[in-house]
């Protein structure tokens, strides 16, 4: 067997459904792991990447709409593709805001599944390559002082400087020191860089 | 004092009578007693057509002692029998005295001068001479006429002489022989009779001789006819004992002198020393002790007896004579016997006796007599009087009684009573005729009872009482009488007529007849109910015959009601419901039900059938036992087809009622069919996958092409399911698995009440109850108030749906559906049932109606009830049974 292309979850409550699902994901060469409830589906050990999620969106315990907000709150990140008996349009509309990749009505063609995947998958991987990446620059701006941190802040708006000396109440020197320091960590060869480096860090301008 | 008018009884009471007997007595003897006895013979006035006359010869003078005698009593049987004595001519010849024939001629000459113009019709000749004399001289004296003559002597020698006339004698004889047998019997030692006789009596002694004949041997016999007076008398004064004298006749003796017998006789009498019997009753009571007589007063009777006879026509002469018998009477002087010593006893029967006052006591007897009876019968008259009185004191006292005793019936009667007459006035009225008719007693006797009578019942009643002028009763006649206030009264009369008056008693039948009345108005009426009422009527007997029906019911089963009376309610009863109808009537004979209705068929006479509603009640016998049935028949056809075509329209109705909730159904069933749609397309797009592959996924086709099949068919389920809510069935009753039946329904629901975030409870307390009920029609109750739920919590923070089952008892369930919606108007909570009512926008409004409809189907019932919390439930009772009446 090839390798498994990703792995797909699926919470289905209907029995039938689940198989033929499973049974069509794993023809389609993917890993698929079916969990009948959103609870069961909590209580996975660790998700894999990359992966998706297959939703139906009423469920017997919580519909899919309050899981996808779930698992945002959790901060799995999973790409989701809805699934619905019938579908209303207010709801594929929220779904869609939250970040789903698909809403798809049953029955569904194969391709439309089959492409939704795919295309979830790609996210994900893309989410994960993101994640990485994120966690890389974090580990190394964490290796950053506070007052090289906040420095870093200051930095990233631009400012000259005098003026973040001015700012922070401290010499222009220990500002440049401190920026030196800071390209030397972060491996940013320029300011725009460090803006983008902290824009995945999730850090803030200071102003 | 006589209190009441007329007695009440019309008896006769026999109080008077014996005073009045008494008092008879009394003046009839005062006056016999102490008045002269004389009989008053009244002058008859003769109705012969012509007088009859007769002519009397007597041969002697009229002084003579036999004519004294013997003529009065002629002359009174002669009045006594119709002859007037102007048309008795009684001639005396005196021929005795003279008997000289120039005499003899001379006096015929005059008798045929004298009645030369009138003939008699009789000619009477007393004594022989008479007779002889009729014959001789006077031959040519009334050749015609026939002669009676009596006291002749020798008629064989009157037959001697043939004149050509026709002649009666009654002779006369001397009972010698039968005197001296009652003078022997009397005096039976004589020894001597002496016979006297005068010169001019030789016969009479040769009659004597012959007569005494027997004796001859054993008496001595002296015969007097030849001597003088003195010498009789002389003889007889000295008569040895022993000796008896009979004094016949001395008419002359030896010496020539004629004299009246009858003074010889007293002189004998006198002069004897002997008892002295005659012959003749003209010497009784001069002396003579009597003897075996001839009567001249019953000769003289006897004479005048056969003279009517002969004028009568009783007695036709034919022969020239014709003699009678000869009678004799036996007589005696009372005081001659007592002189002589003789007992009455011996004496003949029928002897009479003369002289009969001896002495002066016996003289005044019949005064003392009469006084004392006069007395006697005065006291037996006071005594009668008195026990008159007493008797009439009793009687009054008893007929007071008996009166009182009447009065109180004749007052305490209820009905009238009365006497009226038949000129038409009350005479008496008791007090019910004051009652019934208002009137008082004098105004209802002041006028004739004619004026208080109907008018229209005048003229019979006036036939009424004519009738009983006839002396007819009349027994229950019935009229009208007016009363004091205007109305009237019928009154029923029973009246018997005595004489001129009524006696009467009415009863007051005014309520018998307004009762009648009533009853013959309340029979029309029944009659007319029964007969034109516009439901079947029919009286049946407990076997089910036919006893009396109306036409209404004829015309309901197209048979006549002779047709009708023929046959059983079962001959007529289609076969399916006999047994129902047999049933009931059966629970109601024995008495578990007093009245059934039942719905059944009768097969009409052209063979079509008609529905009928049918109640039938019980009549029964005053024993108790039943007697026979009332039904009432109700065509019920027309209502049974309406019944059936309203269920159509409710099954209909339902249906429609299904299809228009089926909105929010629809949406889960698609859901359920995309399911299983999608399955299968997973499935077989799964498989062409796998068919692409060279290696095996052959275990997996057979469980891919399982999995489409089942999925196919559980999509066909669910069109199975929307199907038979969208179709249009008739009601059918099926045994159900209840909790089966919900859960089904719940089960539909289930994505509807995931996609509305409503929590669903079932609380189902009926496992294994199986109820009879139609499902789809009961599921779509539930889906009515599983979707109204739904409605009411929209817009519910908390939308929590309850479904609850419980068994209220062995027979009924309850189910619930409770909501924690907005609840429901405490207003609304009844009006919720009726049709058209809504509380939607868009509602049709029929949901609910529909839904209780189908449940009371049931045999249940739908209510609803606000929650304490939030929401409101609605639940629906159900009989385990389905509702289906037994």
């Amino acid at each position: 067997m090839s390798a498994p292309k990703g792995i797909v979850y699926i919470v289905e409550d209907d029995p039938s459904f689940r198989k033929s699902m499973e049974r069509l994901i794993l023809a389609s060469g993917y890993e698929v792991v079916a969990c009948e409830s959103a609870n069961s589906f909590l209580g996975q050990a660790s998700i894999r990447h990359p992966g998706c999620l297959l939703l139906d969106v009423q469920l017997p315990d919580i519909d899919g709409l309050r899981l996808q907000q779930k698992l945002i709150e959790k901060g799995i990140r999973l790409p989701i593709i809805f699934m619905t008996g019938h579908g209303t349009i207010p709801m594929s509309v929220q779904a869609m805001k939250d970040g789903a990749v698909d809403f798809l009505p049953k029955p569904f063609k194969t391709k439309d599944i089959l492409s939704a995947i795919v295309k979830a998958h790609e996210r994900d991987a893309h989410i994960v390559q993101e994640d990485f990446e994120k966690k890389e620059i974090k580990a190394l701006i964490d290796t950053l002082t506070p007052r090289e941190k906040e420095v870093l802040r200051w930095v990233i708006t631009g400012r000259l400087n005098k003026q973040i000396a001015y700012d922070l109440g401290i010499t222009e020197k220990t500002v440049i020191v401190h920026r030196s320091r800071i390209m030397q960590k972060t491996r940013a060869s320029s300011v725009a860089e460090l803006v983008r480096l902290a824009e995945k860090a999730d850090i803030s301008p200071a102003a | 004092m006589e209190r009441k008018k007329h007695g009440i009884l019309n008896g006769r009471v026999k109080v008077v009578t014996f005073g009045q007997v008494c008092l008879f007595l009394t003046l009839l003897v005062t006056w016999h007693v102490s008045a002269p006895a004389h009989a008053q013979a009244e002058p008859q006035v003769s109705s012969a057509p012509a007088p009859k006359r007769v002519v009397l010869l007597y041969t002697y003078g009229d002084g003579l002692p036999a004519y004294q005698k013997a003529t009065p009593a002629f002359l009174s049987v002669m009045t006594a029998g119709g002859i007037n004595l102007n048309d008795l001519f009684l001639e005396y010849l005196d021929l005795q005295r003279n008997h000289s024939a120039e005499y003899r001629q001379r006096l015929a000459d005059s008798l045929r001068y004298k009645y030369a113009k009138s003939t008699p019709d009789l000619i009477v000749a007393v004594h022989t001479e008479a007779l002889n004399f009729l014959l001789d001289e006077g031959k040519g004296l009334f050749p015609d006429v026939p002669v009676f003559s009596y006291l002749v002597v020798r008629p064989e020698l009157i037959e001697a002489k043939n004149t050509g006339r026709r002649i009666l004698i009654r002779p006369q004889s001397l009972d010698m022989k039968g005197t001296l047998e009652m003078a022997l019997k009397m005096f039976p030692q004589t020894r001597r009779i002496v016979f006297v006789t005068g010169t001019a009596e030789q016969r009479l002694e040769h009659q004597a001789k012959r007569d005494f004949e027997p004796w001859r041997n054993k008496l001595e016999f002296d015969l007097t006819s030849d001597r003088s007076v003195e010498e009789i008398l002389q003889s007889v004064a000295s008569l040895p004992p022993q000796s008896t004298v009979i004094y016949c006749n001395v008419f002359s003796d030896k010496t020539g002198r004629t004299f009246i017998p009858r003074d010889i006789g007293k002189m004998v009498a006198k002069a004897a020393n002997a008892p002295v019997f005659c012959l003749w009753d003209t010497l009784i009571g001069n002396g003579p002790i009597g003897g075996s007589l001839l009567s001249f007063e019953a000769e003289g009777t006897y004479a005048a007896k056969v003279v009517l006879d002969i004028l009568n026509g009783k007695i036709v002469l034919t022969k020239p004579v014709t003699t009678l018998p000869t009678s004799k009477t036996y007589m005696f002087d009372w005081q001659q016997l007592k002189r002589w010593g003789v007992n009455e006893n011996i004496l003949p029967k029928g002897s009479v006796l003369v002289n009969q006052v001896p002495t002066l006591w016996e003289q005044y007897k019949g005064l003392v007599i009469g006084g004392i009876a006069a007395f006697l019968a005065q006291t037996l008259l006071v005594i009668g009087l008195l026990f008159q009185r007493y008797r009439k004191i009793r009687a009054e006292a008893s007929l007071h009684q008996k009166t009182e005793e009447l009065d109180q019936f004749f007052n305490v009667s209820l009905d009238l009573l009365c006497i009226a007459n038949t000129d038409g006035y009350f005479l008496r009225l008791n007090a019910a005729a004051e009652t019934i008719l208002g009137y008082t007693h004098d105004e209802l006797m002041a006028r004739p009872f004619f004026d208080f009578i109907h008018p229209d019942d005048l003229l019979r009643t006036q036939e009424a009482v004519s009738i009983q002028l006839l002396q007819h009763k009349v027994i229950h006649f019935e009229n009208r009488y007016r009363c004091k206030d205007g109305t009237y009264h019928w009154l029923d009369w029973t009246s018997v007529p005595v004489g001129n008056l009524i006696y009467a008693a009415a009863r007051d039948i005014t309520d018998r007849k307004q009762s009648e009345e009533a009853l013959r108005e309340s029979e029309a009426r029944f009659r007319a109910t029964f007969e034109q009422a516009t439901v079947g009527v029919a009286h049946v007997s407990t076997e089910g015959r036919f006893l009396r029906i109306n036409p209404k019911f004829c015309d309901i089963v197209g048979y006549s009601p002779a047709e009708l009376l023929e046959f059983t309610d079962r001959d007529i009863t289609h076969s399916d419901d006999l047994d129902a109808d047999a049933k009931q009537i059966n629970r109601l004979l024995r008495g578990e039900i007093r009245t059934y209705v039942l719905e059944k068929r009768y097969v009409r006479k052209d063979g079509g059938l008609v529905w009928a509603r049918l109640t039938a009640s019980l009549v029964r016998k005053e024993s108790g036992e039943p007697d026979w049935l009332v039904t009432i028949i109700e065509d019920i056809t027309a209502r049974k087809e309406a019944a059936s075509e309203r269920i159509q329209l409710r099954n209909e109705l339902a249906h429609v009622q299904r299809m228009s909730s089926m909105g929010l159904l629809s949406s889960a069933l698609a859901h359920e069919l995309n399911q299983s749609l999608g399955a299968i397309l997973n499935n077989a797009s799964t498989a062409q996958i796998l068919i692409s592959k060279p290696k095996g996924g052959d275990t997996e086709f057979g469980d891919i092409l399982a999995d489409i099949i089942t999925d196919a068919m559980h999509a066909g389920e669910v069109i199975r399911k929307i199907r038979a809510i969208v179709k249009k069935e008739q009601t059918k009753f099926e045994q159900w698995n209840l909790n089966l039946l919900i859960e089904e329904v719940v089960e539909l629901y289930r994505n509807v009440f995931n996609l509305e975030k409503i929590s669903i409870l079932l609380d189902l307390q009926t496992d294994f109850v199986h109820i009879r009920a139609d499902r789809v029609q009961l599921q779509q109750v539930l889906m009515n108030l599983i979707n109204n739920a739904n409605e009411a919590m929209g817009e519910s923070f908390s939308k929590k749906l309850k479904i609850r089952s419980t068994m209220q008892s062995p027979d009924m369930i309850i189910v619930s559906v409770s909501d924690s919606g907005t609840g429901i108007d405490e207003a609304n909570k009844d009006k919720l049932f009726e049709p058209f009512f809504t509380t939607k926008k868009d509602g049709l409004g029929i949901g609910l109606r529909i839904c209780r409809s189908i449940i009371e189907e049931h045999g249940g019932r739908i209510w609803v009830e606000n929650n304490p919390d939030a929401g409101a439930t609605f639940s629906f009772s159900l009989k385990v049974n389905g509702g289906e009446s037994e």
